[in-house]
């Protein structure tokens, strides 16, 4: 938690220079370079489960990549202040299917625990909006988002069970994550500038949690939702 | 989040996690200076700290 929530604040100052989809092409493949550091210390692949690694890899295509890609179009098509509310049905995606697939069990504190943090992040938000019938269509995006956030985490601890090394699986998932972002940003600089293009290909680092980036915006007042 | 989940149950990292940005408003306040506490936003923080002791002590 405490992770998270600086990535965001530090990631402001990264914001400053380049747009967010340029920062998290940046970002998590900086951080993929420093868990291969660690991995080399702390895995071996040799004791490695590959069936493990085939769901490490599938969170890793839609998390954090195609998670973060989805949060900005959220904020641009929505505002932040939405699509930051509904960032906060995460856990809710996350206990319902633990519950299902892993068979967890929750009991009633744990579910007024859930919903005080749903409902107060929520209240953080700030969400004074009209929603027109675009913009319910709209919600799609970040309820997808939190989707995927959600879903991923069972995924992960199903396969803790084959290989328990968050390390590894942290350096699997987010390999094959830079590649879908690198793919994306070379994508759509190529329907831009040469400029971003060369601030892609640079590799300049930046501070981490780019799933985080649009995010922090969603913290003050912003524009409303049409 | 995976050395949580590798050691934790989703049902009790998940929300906890979720609690970010808690972190980020306390942060932003101290390093950025751009967050103004209202009431809405102290009953967000409110129950934000709420859910998170119920999960702890759960």
């Amino acid at each position: 938690m405490l992770g998270f929530g600086a990535g965001f604040v530090l990631t402001q100052f990264g914001l400053r220079w380049m747009p967010p989809w340029v920062g998290a092409a940046i970002s998590i493949p900086t951080s993929t370079l420093l868990f291969w550091c660690l991995a080399a210390s702390f895995v071996h692949f040799s004791d490695g489960d590959w069936k493990a690694a085939v769901l490490f890899a599938s969170v890793g295509l839609v998390f954090p990549g195609a998670a973060a890609l989805l949060n900005f179009e959220s904020n641009r098509l929505m505002g932040p202040n939405i699509a930051g509310a509904l960032s906060s049905l995460t856990p809710v995606f996350a206990v319902m299917l633990a519950i299902v697939v892993l068979g967890e069990r929750v009991r009633v504190p744990h579910l007024l625990g859930l919903a005080a943090l749903v409902i107060g992040i929520s209240l953080m938000y700030r969400v004074h909006v009209t929603l027109s019938a675009r913009s319910l269509w709209l919600m799609a995006l970040p309820v997808g988002s939190s989707a995927i956030r959600g879903v991923i985490q069972p995924v992960a601890k199903l396969g803790f069970a084959w290989w328990p090394n968050p390390i590894a699986a942290v350096v699997v998932s987010y390999t094959v994550s830079s590649a879908v972002l690198i793919v994306a940003a070379v994508i759509r600089s190529a329907e831009r500038s040469p400029l971003s293009i060369i601030a892609v290909r640079s590799g300049l680092p930046q501070s981490d949690c780019a799933t985080a980036l649009p995010s922090y915006r969603c913290m003050v007042p912003s524009h409303p939702v049409r | 989040m995976y050395g949580a989940l590798a050691s934790g149950a989703v049902t009790i990292v998940s929300p906890l996690i979720a609690g970010y940005p808690l972190v980020t408003l306390l942060l932003s306040r101290a390093l950025l200076a751009k967050e103004k506490m209202g009431p809405q936003l102290i009953a967000g923080v409110t129950g934000v700290v709420s859910g998170v002791v119920l999960l702890l002590i759960a």
